[in-house]
């Protein structure tokens, strides 16, 4: 059975969103010195679908639904069983590739992100950050198994007379109509959980960032943000094929340019690009094989996850009655992982479609306090904005829009 | 600072949502699993009281180096052989079964017409001047005649022609002591039974059956008893029996006083038959030893003491004229030792030799006959004519078989017609004769006692056999040729697959004998070449106990699938089957498993009982050596059916 890890792929591309962010909606603004910030932030997502190598969108319990053939049976034997098994697809006109029926899976997520972000003035043009972001992730899944004309007619061909395997057919009968029992207890077998709901909460990793700006003046602001993420969070546990990581496991570093430009009062272009460098690590992980994803042996391994490009350009308008608007459009970019010390098939299959894009839209809305605030007509600055991003295309990412609160304290 | 805490609780509020939205159930689909009982829906082969089985089978284990393509070929050519052989009984219950059947249903309608027929025949034979209108005039001369164009022809010499005349004389009177000695002797006749038609000119000449008292001539409407026409007109004026000059004067009496009781006595020995064994059976003295106590001396033996006693039965059954002369007569010693004539000519034919003409087979016969009949010497060719005319001697005299398990001759059912008792002549006898012209009236009397639509309707009942038997013969034919001769091609296929090298380790056949009686099941295994046999019982219902201490295996059961576990313990590997051995010009079997690593081992053998068909009982499964743990140590499989238990009892139908 090649069953890979459902939602690794898909879902360690959603684990960064919610820390630094990595909005449209950027800018080269920084914190008065002396002044706080904090940023309460809240993004939610639900997804059933990923994109494909080639874009297209797959259901997310794509890699359970997979065909059970005469080789994965004969694979799941001993050796002299195995062939005889063979021997009989053979006789009987049977391909080992030929289909007896195949799952049918359904898997839906839900993630739900509390990120404080915490920030500083260290002075008029240096602000420092932390976000620390708290996961409530769950997902859902349902497998079931629809047996084909193939298995109707093995289990004939079996139970022929003058073949005289009743009993074998019977057997091959039940494994069948149990073919999602046994999966599951072929899983706990080989130390992996049996296919059932999930859920977990727990802290995220770390983001520590420092945002310069650099240039500022009435129509164009430059500003370089730096920072280091902590593999803090919950990494993948792979003994369950469908929880969702709370973090990859390593050290990223990242670089960020900004820029605005005011072309109106209010009115600003914001163009941003974002570098980070995924830092290599080593794990131990399951050593994958083309035939046979659960009955196969542990093996470390060292890695480097791809790195990642994001960039963005936005138009934001700010009018002085307090509200914030704006739309944007933001690009993902990760190249593929590498692995080590790991045969070629399993290195193969562990690399297999690790590259991600997106491109996405976003829209904003929210209202700040500030401008009343440096009036003297409020007393407390504070903003308060609703971000909904969609996407508009990927390639192995999860396809789903993304909701986003945030709720900016000044103190 | 407490306002932002309200806003932050919002916040972590909406921020943390719930639970993802539950997946869409997956149906499990079903696929139906198949029943047990077999496609005809027939029970197992042995769910009920099925007696016993018995199988033939062959065990493979399996080399460590097979593939799956030769598993596939093995198991191809094992499923072919069940295919073929439940094909052959197939074939044979519906086909050749049917047509035997056939072939039996037509005879009996043919018997039926046959016997209208024969009363018919019967019928007609009572006109006893158109029987012997054609009997007589076809019989009288026919000898002399054919020795006549014999010699014309230039086949023979005058010497010989004279010879075989004599001989032919020899050959007669050996007839009337058959007839004489023949249950015949003692039936009810419209008319003088002769002993053979062809030697009525030799009895006329030598005065056999002249008195007009002991063989009338006016039969009564019952039918006359001619017993003592064919003794005292016939044996006891024979040649064989009484010197020729003699016989005037050996004459017995005509009407002695107490001739019912002596004649009814003689008859009674006849009736037995035991005057005819001791007659026939010359070194079977000794088993007559008590009978011949009361006769004569125990000095006697073989031919001597039959005539000895024979004499003496006649001697005390008849009165004669001249008692004296007729014992001394009848005592001669050249006579019981000898020659049966004073004849010259006779010297060359020894009783034995004359009896043998009689007794033996056709071809036998003709041989012995030849003897008789000596050839010229110049021309190897004559030796032809000499066989048929032997043979058609023989077709006329001839008995069925040896030793008279059928006393019929030709010539005898001819009579037998016309006295009422019914025997089958020989068709080869028929033929020998058709094929001479000088019968065709002969064999056209029945014809003509015969009316057109018995005729048509005897005929259409022969036809209807002809074709049922021509039937019966393409159906075996078939049988022979395209059923059962795929066995062989199959068998080598087998032998091929299992030698192909690094396939199996082990290649040995065994016998299989399960027995259900009385609420047990009682099972025997014996591999080949084994002195010892597995075996095992297990009571299956009721209150039967199988018997302790006389089985060496455990055995299991499961009705329901048919499946039979035998689990025995491997003690003597060689005494069981299991020795080391290559395959030799004899045979295929082999084994390059060390039989000391079999010691101590369990086999356990799975046989999956089923029935091919409907026709053919066997089994398939797998076999296992497995060590005390229960580790499979090797891993074979097996297959094996009851075809010879099929075909044989289906050989008697």
């Amino acid at each position: 059975m090649r069953i890979c890890k459902i939602l690794l792929q898909t879902l360690l591309a959603l684990t960064a969103f919610s820390s630094a962010s990595v909005e449209a909606f950027e800018n080269t603004q920084v914190l008065p010195k002396g002044v706080r910030n904090l940023n309460l932030r809240s993004v939610n997502t639900e997804f059933d679908q990923k994109s494909g190598p080639n874009g297209t969108a797959v259901p997310l319990a794509e890699p359970l639904m997979e065909d059970l053939t005469f080789a994965l049976i004969a694979n799941g034997e001993e050796q002299l069983r195995a062939d005889q098994i063979r021997a009989f697809l053979t006789t009987e006109g049977f391909s080992e590739t030929d289909s007896l029926g195949q799952f049918t899976a359904d898997v839906n997520g839900r993630i739900s992100v509390f990120a404080p972000i915490s920030s500083y003035g260290l002075t008029d043009k240096h602000t420092i950050a932390l976000a620390v972001p708290v996961y409530t992730a769950s997902t859902s899944v349902s497998v079931g198994f629809q047996p084909n004309a193939n298995a109707t007619a093995f289990l004939a061909a079996l139970s022929r007379p003058e073949n005289n395997q009743t009993i074998a057919a019977r057997e091959a009968g039940d494994k069948i109509n149990n073919a999602v029992a046994r999966l599951n207890d072929k899983l706990v077998d080989n130390n992996y959980k049996a296919l059932q709901d999930w859920n977990a909460q727990g802290v995220g990793d770390i983001t520590v960032a420092s945002k310069y700006r650099a240039l500022s003046t009435n129509i164009l602001g430059v500003a370089t943000t730096n920072g280091v993420v902590a593999p803090t969070g919950r990494k993948d546990d792979p003994e369950i094929l469908t929880d969702i990581p709370f973090g990859d496991g390593q050290w990223d570093l990242f670089t960020q340019l900004a820029f605005d430009q005011t072309i109106l009062k209010g009115v600003v272009v914001n163009q941003f690009g974002k570098y980070t460098v995924q830092l290599p690590g080593s794990k131990t992980v399951r050593a994958l094989e083309n035939d046979e994803n659960i009955e196969v042996p542990y093996t470390s391994t060292r890695y480097k996850l791809g790195d990642k490009i994001d960039a963005g350009a936005s138009l934001q308008w700010s009018p002085a009655f307090g509200l914030v608007s704006g739309v944007g459009y933001t690009y993902f970019r990760k190249f593929g992982d590498l692995y080590r010390d790991t045969k070629p098939e399993t290195k193969w299959l562990l690399e297999e479609n690790t590259d991600q894009l997106a491109h996405n839209s976003e829209v904003q809305f929210g209202y700040s306090t500030i401008p009343q605030y440096q009036a003297g007509t409020f007393g407390v600055p504070l903003e308060v904005k609703m971000t909904y991003t969609r996407q508009l295309s990927s390639h192995n990412m999860p396809i789903t829009d993304l909701a986003q609160f945030d709720l900016n304290l000044f103190f | 600072m407490r306002n932002y805490f309200c806003l932050a609780l919002v916040a972590i509020v909406l921020g943390c949502g719930g639970s993802a939205e539950r997946a869409d159930q997956q149906k499990h689909g079903k696929v139906d699993l198949p029943d047990y009982r077999s496609q005809d829906n027939e029970p197992l082969a042995l769910t009920s009281d099925t007696g016993d089985l018995n199988f033939t089978g062959s065990l493979i284990i399996w080399d460590k180096t097979v593939t799956p393509d030769q598993i596939r070929r093995t198991g191809l050519a094992s499923r072919e052989a069940r295919l073929i052989k439940s094909g052959i009984v197939k074939y044979f219950n519906e086909e050749i079964l049917p047509a035997r059947s056939a072939v039996a249903e037509t005879k009996n309608k043919f018997d039926v017409v046959a016997q209208e027929r024969a009363a018919a025949v019967r019928k007609g034979y009572e006109n006893l001047d158109l029987v012997r209108s054609v009997l007589v005039p076809v019989a009288d001369g026919w000898f002399a005649k054919r020795l006549n164009e014999l010699r014309a022809a230039g086949s023979v010499t005058d010497g010989d022609k004279d010879h075989a005349e004599k001989m032919f004389g020899a050959y007669c009177e050996m007839k009337l002591w058959e007839l004489a000695l023949s249950p015949l002797s003692t039936a009810k006749f419209m008319v003088r039974p002769t002993p053979l038609a062809l030697c009525e000119p030799y009895y006329k000449e030598q005065l056999y059956f002249s008195d007009a008292a002991l063989c009338p001539v006016d039969i009564p409407a019952g039918g006359q008893d001619f017993f003592d026409c064919l003794w005292k007109d016939g044996v006891l004026r024979s040649a064989l029996f009484v010197e020729k000059l003699n016989t005037i004067s050996c004459r017995p009496v005509p009407a002695p006083t107490d001739y019912p009781s002596r004649g009814e006595a003689l008859k009674a020995w006849f009736g037995n038959g035991l005057l005819r064994k001791i007659l026939a059976d010359t070194d079977k003295v000794t088993e007559q030893k008590t009978f011949a106590e009361e006769f004569v001396a125990q000095s006697f033996s073989g031919m001597t003491y039959s005539r000895q006693l024979l004499a003496k039965l006649v001697d005390g059954a008849f009165p004669y004229e001249d008692l004296g002369r007729c014992r001394i007569a009848m005592k001669r010693e050249d006579l019981l030792d000898g020659s049966v004539s004073a004849d010259e000519a006779w010297k060359f034919a020894k009783l034995d030799d004359l009896k043998f003409i009689v007794e033996s087979t056709e071809d036998q016969a003709s041989r012995a006959l030849l003897k008789l009949l000596p050839s010229s010497g110049s021309a190897v060719q004559d030796g032809q004519n000499y066989k048929k005319l032997a043979w058609y001697i023989h077709a006329f005299g001839e008995r069925k078989g040896s030793q008279g398990r059928t006393p019929a001759s030709y010539s005898d059912i001819k009579f037998n017609l016309a006295s009422g008792v019914i025997l089958s002549a020989d068709p080869s006898h028929e033929r020998t004769v058709e094929s001479d012209p000088a019968f065709a009236e002969f064999l056209n009397l029945d014809e003509k006692l015969t009316s057109a639509d018995i005729k048509a309707r005897y005929k259409a009942a022969q036809l209807k056999v002809d074709e049922s038997k021509e039937r019966l013969a393409e159906l075996e034919e078939t049988y022979k040729v395209e059923k059962l001769g795929q066995l062989f091609p199959n068998q080598q296929e087998s032998i091929k697959s299992v030698l192909d090298p690094g396939a199996v380790s082990l290649f040995t056949a065994f016998g299989l004998n399960i027995s259900r009686k009385n609420g047990l099941m009682v099972v025997g295994l014996k591999l080949e070449g084994s002195t010892t046999s597995f075996s095992g019982c297990i009571a299956m219902d009721g209150p039967a106990i199988c018997p302790e201490n006389k089985f060496n295996s455990d055995i299991t059961f499961d009705s329901e699938s048919g499946r039979l576990v035998i689990k025995a313990a491997i003690d003597a590997p060689v005494d069981q089957g299991l020795m080391e051995r290559s395959v030799s010009e004899t045979s295929t079997y082999f084994s390059r498993i060390n039989p000391d690593t079999l010691a101590g081992q369990t086999l356990e053998i799975l046989f999956d009982l089923n029935r091919l068909n409907g026709n053919l009982e066997f089994f398939t499964g797998n076999a296992y050596f497995k060590d005390e743990k229960g580790t499979t140590l090797y891993e074979g499989s097996h297959s094996g059916d009851n075809l010879s238990q099929r075909l044989a009892a289906t050989r008697d139908k």
